[in-house]
């Protein structure tokens, strides 16, 4: 029989600063769960880039807009799942790997740097189709298990 | 509310210029941190270091200051280092590839040995 997965609830506005809850959240989170300490740090990383992507270009900074953080706790596994409004259209199809030397030399913006660190700081990333209602919904996830192998 | 409205302070150490960071590097730090650097560059200053021991958020909106910061360098001719770098942000720092163009040091002193060394 399975394990029922514990939810976990946040939501926030769509203001600068409040991804600060979320990533402490789910670094409480990770901690209590038994993830080494630069796991837990990698992941409250990635949970503050996924909410200011939601904040930014999800629902595009309007005040009447708000980002939802579901933590699914599981045994083995964390799941976080970031929603936002849908306000500035969909996720991209695909995000351009950054290259700081291309960067330095003016030729690449120096931005949208965030989901490719998402992508390197957990085990798995990316958007999925939300079950009901609108909206974008980005899922991270980390494992255990590669907790205790590394 | 859950911001830390980032703060600077300069020393001049020598040859070198130390920009001191204090709170949080995010977008809301751009014209600080880009004014800070414009004022440590005034009279040619070439070795310009960013002491991140009092930093403990940096977001890629932070990052992408800095990689503009290095690149008004680079074409000034001018060495930026880093030091206080905490081990999570080193790693974030590896990952964008920064140290291609900002050396990380672990300390103030390591910083400004660079600066002899080189000289």
């Amino acid at each position: 029989m399975g394990h029922r997965p514990r939810i976990v609830e946040l939501t926030i506005p769509s203001e600068y600063g409040y991804e600060k809850l979320a990533m402490r959240l789910a670094g409480s989170v990770a901690e209590e769960m038994g993830f080494t300490p630069d796991r837990v740090q990698d992941l409250q990383t990635a949970v503050a880039e996924a909410c200011l992507n939601a904040i930014e270009h999800g629902n595009r900074l309007e005040a009447d807009t708000q980002v939802l953080i579901l933590l699914s706790i599981e045994p083995d596994r964390l799941a976080i799942d970031v929603r936002d409004e849908g306000r500035g259209g969909p996720p991209p199809s695909e995000v351009p790997e950054p290259d700081i030397e291309q960067q330095v030399a003016g030729l690449m913006p120096t931005r949208r740097l965030g989901m490719y660190l998402i992508k390197h700081l957990v085990d798995e990333a990316g958007f999925v189709e939300p079950e009901m209602g609108g909206g974008n919904l980005f899922r991270m996830v980390i494992h255990l298990q590669r907790n205790r192998e590394s | 509310m859950l911001n830390r409205p980032l703060k600077v302070h300069l020393r001049r150490v020598g040859d070198a210029v130390i920009i001191d960071l204090v709170g949080d590097l995010n977008h809301q730090g751009e014209t600080t941190l880009k004014e800070a650097y414009q004022q440590a560059t005034v009279d040619n200053t070439r070795r310009i270091f960013f002491n991140f021991e009092r930093t403990d958020y940096i977001n890629t909106s932070g990052i992408a200051i800095l990689i503009s910061i290095v690149m008004e360098a680079q074409k000034a001719g001018q060495q930026v280092g880093l030091f206080g770098v905490s081990p999570h942000y080193q790693k974030i720092f590896q990952l964008v590839r920064l140290p291609l163009y900002a050396n990380i040091y672990t300390t103030e002193q390591e910083a400004l040995a660079s600066v002899v060394q080189s000289q």
